[in-house]
């Protein structure tokens, strides 16, 4: 049986990492948007006044955006999916075994991770088994493996070696 | 596409982020221009229009020692009442006007009492014939005969530093 995590120590690495650079970068975007904005007003004379502040709104503006998507998108996503991996590590590990198939769709959960849900026929009937959506590619389609099962969620699944 | 969905789901963010940006940008500049009125010569133009950021920039080519700035406004009713208007050193107005209000404005200096052509009201000279000077900047009302005066409240017209102002504003083309 080979066994696959879906957040190994690799992942969470990469995970880390990603968090890591997502925020000095934008921490460097929004540091260099305010530079420039500061820059701009030693630079204000009678006639230029209007033409600099609308150049400081429009640096701080897109700066601040730029800096927001970071934040918003690959920062938090990668926060949120470190801790989903914390609590799939951390709780009691259930075991099902049974032929697997995706439904339709990708939904989030606020302030955490989307995820996708997988429909699980096992002998004793069917079940449902969420899974983070970033890493469902990782599952094979229409297959029969044993899934470890925590608080719900996919934390790894088991395949027979051909 | 997905992209796109993400961007429009935290859509209210980005609107917030433009918004606050324009306030504290606006605000930290209005700020940063903002000259103290011990240092700066305010002139109210009473005309239909005043390309007024052209002619401080040439006021202040004749600025006095002591003098960072010249702000040239157009007077609307909206001013009516504001220190900046109470306080201005230097008004162009339509003699007419300026007949209706004598105590808001201070005798002319000796220095340029002497020219010709000013005028007096209440018995004491008052106003500069403007002419059609500064015209390029200021276009003035067709039927009003123009004059500088020199504020009663103003703090730069007894310390003297208005009047090159004013002698610049006169020699405009």
């Amino acid at each position: 049986m080979k066994r696959t995590e879906l957040f190994g120590g690799e992942e969470l690495v990469r995970l880390r990492r990603k968090r890591k650079s997502s925020l000095l970068a934008a921490a460097l975007i929004g540091g260099l948007a305010l530079l420039c904005c500061v820059l701009l007003c030693c630079f204000v004379r009678t006639g230029n006044v209007k033409q600099l502040a609308l150049s400081a709104i429009s640096v701080s503006t897109v700066g601040g955006w730029a800096a927001l998507s970071l934040l918003m998108f690959p920062a938090a996503d990668a926060k949120h999916e470190l801790r989903h991996a914390e609590m799939l590590r951390e709780g009691p590990e259930e075991r099902v075994r049974g032929t697997i198939g995706f439904e339709p769709g990708v939904l989030r959960i606020v302030g955490s991770i989307r995820f996708r849900t997988l429909r699980v026929r096992t002998e004793e009937g069917e079940r449902r088994v969420k899974v983070c959506a970033s890493r469902a590619a990782m599952l094979p389609e229409r297959k029969e493996l044993t899934l470890c099962v925590v608080n719900g969620y996919l934390a790894a699944f088991e395949e027979t070696e051909e | 596409m997905k992209i796109l969905r993400a961007i429009w789901s935290k859509l209210h963010v980005y609107v917030m982020w433009l918004l606050a940006s324009a306030i504290f940008w606006g605000w930290i500049f209005s700020l940063v221009s903002e000259v103290p009125a011990a240092e700066r010569v305010t002139l109210f133009v009473y005309a239909a229009e005043c390309r007024e950021t052209e002619l401080d920039l040439e006021l202040e080519k004749s600025m006095p020692e002591g003098i960072r700035q010249v702000r040239a406004h157009l007077f609307s009713y909206a001013v009516f009442g504001e220190d900046e208007l109470l306080h201005a050193d230097l008004y162009v107005l339509p003699a007419a006007e300026a007949a209706k209000m004598p105590d808001a404005f201070r005798p002319l200096p000796e220095s340029l009492a002497q020219r010709e052509g000013v005028l007096a009201l209440g018995g004491t000279a008052c106003g500069l014939p403007v002419g059609q000077a500064a015209a390029s900047f200021v276009s003035y009302l067709p039927d009003g005969d123009y004059y500088l005066f020199f504020g009663a409240e103003s703090a730069h017209a007894a310390d003297g530093k208005a009047i090159p102002v004013a002698e610049a504003f006169l020699a405009l083309p």
